[in-house]
């Protein structure tokens, strides 16, 4: 017995190695099967605030081209402020009222406190949490596109899957042919992303727009998604390869808009009533 | 005197991580190398320090990170696995008349021909698992073996800048 004692304190550096490496790794493969543990993760309260400080000391080194966006924004808005007013009279006139249809979505204006572009699955972290009106599922889009939808809540601060995640999938149509497909990030180019399952039958061309279809749960129908870059098609292959330039300039993302959709809970209810499936 | 040395190491491990946190960990070049600089607590802890407890420390300090990325488990494997090799280098690479009372883990103290081969070769051991991990495939094992190599040169450059910053060589008397 005192023998092994023995060996056991000779090669305790290697035991205490193998031990700390089991917890690692046990660490990494429950994070990979749902990635639940709420205090491991950047939504708490003190890597948030860290992160807070930081990004309000580099936020200042961006604020000319921040500007930029945001007097573009400005005038989109107003662009689309007119139009729907036109919509709103004409509706006026027509004895049909669907106000639920009307203001399916609500906007929430977050800012980006934590990014990654370079690693395998991103993830964002926005400064806005549950007591802000955010809820897990949620859609985020970006003043210039699509990007990406909310994993976990805390009081004050939310993680967000970003559209660069190995398990994220969108879905996107191309607009001109109306054809819809899944978008998906390739792994590598955060300014590149493949459409997949396009059916060879149809003729997308390079240069077409892609925005989300309306079969999307969290985004509304027709937001910018980016620019179709390249296609492809094998002679045995059913789908296209089709690779996308992404509208969000991911590596700049700064304030979002997280979106909610109050018809959500109807629609997946009455879906799963039916099929039995959720989206 | 000792207190005093126990406070300094102190000090400058909240700086070599407040570094990291507020500046390093948001410099990606190229999409392509990370400047993984907490390393630095665990490299440049003095030579004497005792193995085991370098290692909690190193576990420690991968859970910190870890939780600041959303990472779980991936820094911390990546830390204990340079902890480990950090002990056995140590031993490996004994300058000739041994280790002295005055040496410390800097480039001015060891001379270039300890100095680089020791930081590069456990910054390539620690990036290689963490890239692994985080990739958890090898199907892109390229991939993977190019971050690496980007990501251990670009940290390199990124603590020895910070050394110096922080730790302006000493004229010598």
């Amino acid at each position: 017995m005192g023998s092994l004692f023995r060996f056991l304190y000779e090669y305790r550096l290697f035991f205490l190695f193998v031990l700390f490496e089991i917890i690692s790794f046990w660490m990494v493969i429950n994070k990979n099967t749902k990635q639940q543990i709420a205090f491991l993760n950047s939504s708490n309260e003190f890597t948030a605030g860290i992160m807070g400080v930081s990004d309000a000391v580099s936020g200042y080194f961006g604020l000319v081209q921040e500007n930029e966006k945001l007097a573009g924004e400005n005038a989109r808005l107003n662009a689309l402020l007119v139009k729907s007013q036109q919509t709103i009279q004409k509706m006026a006139m027509d004895s049909i009222k669907i106000p639920e249809m009307l203001d399916q979505y609500t906007f929430i204006v977050a800012k980006v406190i934590n990014n990654s572009v370079s690693r395998p699955n991103n993830y964002i972290t926005l400064n806005k949490g549950k007591l802000d009106g955010i809820k897990t599922g949620m859609g985020i889009i970006s003043p210039q596109g699509v990007v990406g939808r909310v994993m976990v809540c805390s009081d004050h601060f939310s993680t967000a899957t970003s559209l660069l995640h190995s398990k994220m999938l969108i879905s996107a149509e191309i607009s001109r042919i109306h054809s819809s497909g899944s978008l998906k990030w390739g792994g590598n180019d955060p300014d590149r992303a493949n459409l997949e399952f396009v059916a060879r039958h149809l003729k997308p061309k390079v240069g077409d727009t892609v925005r989300t279809s309306e079969f999307s749960n969290i985004l509304p129908e027709g937001i910018h998604v980016g620019v179709i870059k390249k296609i492809s098609l094998k002679d045995d292959a059913t789908f296209y390869n089709i690779e996308v330039d992404l509208a969000t300039d991911f590596s700049s993302l700064n304030f979002v808009y997280v979106i909610e959709n109050k018809l959500k809970a109807e629609k997946d209810t009455l879906q799963f009533q039916t099929t039995g499936q959720t989206e | 005197m000792i207190a005093r040395n126990v406070f300094q190491l102190v000090f400058k491990i909240l700086i070599y991580l407040g570094i990291y946190f507020l500046v390093a960990s948001r410099l990606p070049a190229f999409h392509m190398a990370l400047c993984l600089s907490y390393t630095a607590v665990i490299l440049l802890l003095p030579i004497g320090s005792n193995a085991v407890r370098t290692m909690i420390f190193a576990f420690a300090v991968g859970f910190l990170v870890d939780i600041f990325h959303s990472t779980p488990g991936i820094h911390t494997a990546a830390c204990v696995l340079l902890a480990f090799f950090r002990a056995n280098f140590l031993n490996w690479m004994v300058p000739a008349g041994g280790y002295e009372e005055y040496m410390t883990i800097s480039f001015p103290s060891m001379g270039l021909k300890w100095f680089v081969p020791y930081m590069l070769g456990l910054l390539f051991l620690h990036h290689f698992l963490y890239f692994l991990i985080d990739y958890s495939s090898f199907e892109q094992i390229g991939m993977v073996f190019l971050k690496t190599i980007l990501s251990s040169i670009f940290t390199f450059l990124g603590i020895v800048l910070i050394q110096f910053g922080i730790e302006p060589p000493k004229r010598a008397d």
